[in-house]
């Protein structure tokens, strides 16, 4: 007789320990499955820590005014994991940029983001032949480890099972509405299954023989730099094209230092039969670092970037919709029911935009599912 | 042989040229590839017709570091070259003809630049020698430019240069609508060196010479770059107002000294002499303000820094901080 419970979540990120723990106050017996022997070790932990407040995305009205509402309720959540320490420039690049620098300042005041122009000691790091205006904001960035602790801590509390090193690999239908899973060694059986796999959300799917979702992976890498002294307190990005970011990036004490050029080094699709293991492909891959590239660009934006030091890089699969690529928009995935019943997708690019889908999945129940007797939602 | 730790970028402008491209490209990143750490390629399409953007895409797939970009509509290749500078973020910036230059010239090329010139050009060994007619306007050409803009004849011959980054940064500030790459390079004052190479023909074409083109290179260098040809517009306007003024005294003389004037012939005369007098004092001062306008409006930077270097000691060391009285000196 198989192992039994009544969610299985697939994956240990950010979206996974959320979601299980969200879930966990309607299903009694929750189980969340993770391939590595850690939580939050890949994308969740290698990414630019950045908790969105909607500047990012000055082209996208929706993304952008979504990042405003959730900014305040992530910082409020998690105010331990959040550096709040140092000052958030954004910059306007002259040429090549999507937008202008008054664009840029109306299309924030239209979202009622807080944004200035930079002070004067801040602005003149800026070459102004590249740059066209600097602006400072309101941006925080996350400590992963710690958040990674707040979610370990928050999902044993709800009573959550977590499976390290359990890979899901196949799923398939098992009487009326159940699911069986397989894994490496042993099986389940579940009513709903949430997958929240990120570059691997195919892998069940491809495991299965069923069809995979269009997905875009790209292998980035982001460099681990030491700044010098006058970029210290600063995050800083410049936008909108092909230009970098240099943000805090608190686990390691450092910056990343991250290009739109060069942060991805090679890029693959999923899709119907069309599948790579992304874990697979990205360890095969020859890592060369791009950062003698990187710190080239960087510096004639901001001269003082030429003295950043090297340390290491981040390389991890950064996973994206394929209709994200023309429009500023980064829609979180939700696929409620995808090839079996009671499978679920969930796929979101950002940490800090969890909310939404958690008040879709609950509306999904709200309408189908008669809550949980002993929930008092 | 270990790769020099700097980063190049290699500057091409596009204009028809899906035939030489994929040997070009290929014989580029190889060279690249064994002399420098690190590089990049950068292929300014200006206005191609003949596919480059499909002859490129398979070309994408097989090399690193290749970026493409088109301009939106065909402009001068100067103008071209100065969106690959925009773009470029190399130590040292390579500017190639796809047809004509050989990559493999460019690390000596490279090699000079980083022993100290801001621009190594590429001087043809043997340049292609055209008729008779163009070689006498040539000539006479250079003559003139050499003394009304600061021109040197041996910049402009060939687009095969190396330039520091320092060079390019400067070169970037200039933003004239009418480039020409040696008025500007002279402009800013560029330390240069040339080395000879010789010219190839991937395409088995050789670049012809158009007297009518260049005819009209030679009257834009002029006309943009020197407020000479206004000037002697001005000068011409005020020898015509002295002439008039001249033409007028005569006038009043024949009046009073001559009997048998027709009526009316001197009002009429003075008339026109003192309207024309005026006509082109009004021309000539105006000249001089187009020129001040002129000068003021064109988007050069009023001086570029080479560098600077400052002293490596802070005090002599046999100074103390001590002194013998309280008052003051």
């Amino acid at each position: 007789m198989a192992d039994a419970c009544d969610v299985l979540v697939i994956g240990g990120g950010f979206y996974g320990l959320y979601l299980a723990e969200f879930l966990a106050a309607r299903f009694d017996r929750v189980v969340l499955c993770e391939r590595e022997s850690g939580l939050m070790q890949r994308a969740s932990y290698a990414n630019q820590a950045r908790v969105h407040n909607g500047y990012h995305y000055p082209r996208s009205v929706l993304t952008a005014s979504r990042s405003r509402v959730n900014f305040p309720r992530f910082v409020q959540e998690f105010a331990d994991a959040i550096d709040s320490s140092f000052e958030k420039v954004y910059a306007i690049g002259r040429r090549f940029s999507k937008v202008t620098a008054e664009q840029f300042e109306t299309s924030m005041k239209r979202i009622g983001a807080p944004i200035q122009p930079a002070p004067k000691p801040t602005a003149a790091l800026f070459d102004p032949a590249y740059i066209e205006a600097a602006f400072v904001v309101r941006e925080h960035a996350f400590d992963a480890i710690v958040l990674r602790d707040i979610m370990r801590e928050r999902v044993r509390k709800a009573g959550v099972e977590v499976r390290l090193n359990t890979t899901v690999r196949s799923v398939q239908r098992a009487g009326n509405d159940g699911i069986r899973l397989q894994f490496e060694a042993g099986e389940m059986r579940t009513q709903h299954v949430f997958c929240c796999g990120y570059s691997q959300l195919n892998s069940p799917m491809a495991g299965s023989g069923l069809p995979c979702v269009p997905l875009k992976h790209e292998l980035a890498e982001m460099a681990l730099v030491d700044v010098p002294l006058p970029l210290r307190h600063l995050g800083i990005t410049v936008m909108d094209g092909p230009f970098f970011s240099l943000m805090p990036f608190p686990a390691r004490g450092l910056h990343t230092l991250s290009h739109v050029r060069y942060t991805p080094h090679t890029h693959w699709f999923d899709g119907g039969a069309e599948y790579r293991p992304a874990y697979e492909v990205a360890a095969n891959f020859e890592k060369r670092t791009a950062f003698p590239h990187m710190v080239r660009d960087a510096a004639r934006y901001l001269p003082a970037a030429a003295q950043c030091e090297y340390r290491d890089s981040l390389w991890e699969v950064k996973t994206v919709l394929p209709r994200s690529e023309a429009d500023d928009s980064r829609p979180i995935l939700f696929k409620p029911h995808y090839g079996l019943k009671n499978y679920h997708l969930v796929m979101g690019g950002k940490i800090d935009n969890v909310y939404d889908v958690a008040e879709v999945i609950d509306a999904m129940f709200a309408e189908s599912i008669p809550a949980h007797p002993g929930c008092a939602a | 042989m270990t790769r020099a730790d700097v980063l190049v970028s290699a500057v091409a402008v596009l204009r028809d040229h899906a035939a030489v491209l994929p040997a070009f490209v290929a014989e580029l990143s190889a060279v690249l590839d064994a002399h420098f750490t690190n590089y990049e390629i950068l292929l300014i399409d200006n206005g191609s017709t003949d596919g480059t953007g499909d002859v490129l895409r398979p070309l994408l797939a097989r090399h690193r570091c290749l970026r493409y970009l088109r301009l939106t509509r065909p402009t001068d290749d100067e103008t071209a070259v100065l969106a690959g500078f925009d773009a470029a973020i190399g130590d040292y910036v390579a500017t190639l003809h796809p047809d004509h230059d050989p990559p493999a010239e460019l690390p000596a090329m490279i090699e000079s630049c980083r022993a100290g010139n801001d621009l190594v050009l590429g001087v043809d060994r043997q340049p292609p020698r055209p008729g008779f007619a163009y070689r006498a306007l040539r000539s006479a050409f250079h003559a003139l430019a050499g003394k009304l803009v600061r021109f040197d004849p041996v910049t402009g011959t060939s687009v095969f240069r190396v330039l520091s980054r320092q060079a390019v940064n400067a070169l970037v500030k200039v933003r004239l609508r009418k480039r020409h790459f040696a008025l500007v390079a002279a402009d800013v004052g560029l330390t240069t060196a040339a080395h000879p190479f010789e010219r190839i023909s991937r395409s088995g074409r050789q670049s012809s010479h158009s007297l009518f083109r260049s005819l009209r290179l030679g009257l834009s260098v002029l006309v943009h770059n020197s407020l000479v040809p206004l000037r002697i517009a001005s000068v011409l306007g005020l020898l015509g107002s002295a002439l008039s003024l001249l033409y007028s005294f005569y006038v009043v003389g024949v009046y009073l000294f001559k009997q048998d004037v027709m009526p009316g012939w001197t009002t009429l005369s003075l008339a026109v002499s003192g309207l024309f007098g005026l006509a082109f004092l009004m021309l000539a001062l105006m000249g001089e303000y187009i020129g001040r306008v002129l000068e003021e409006s064109s988007a050069r930077p009023l001086y570029h820094l080479r560098d600077e270097v400052s002293s490596a000691v802070m005090l002599a060391e046999t100074r103390r901080n001590v002194l013998d009285r309280s008052d003051a000196a």
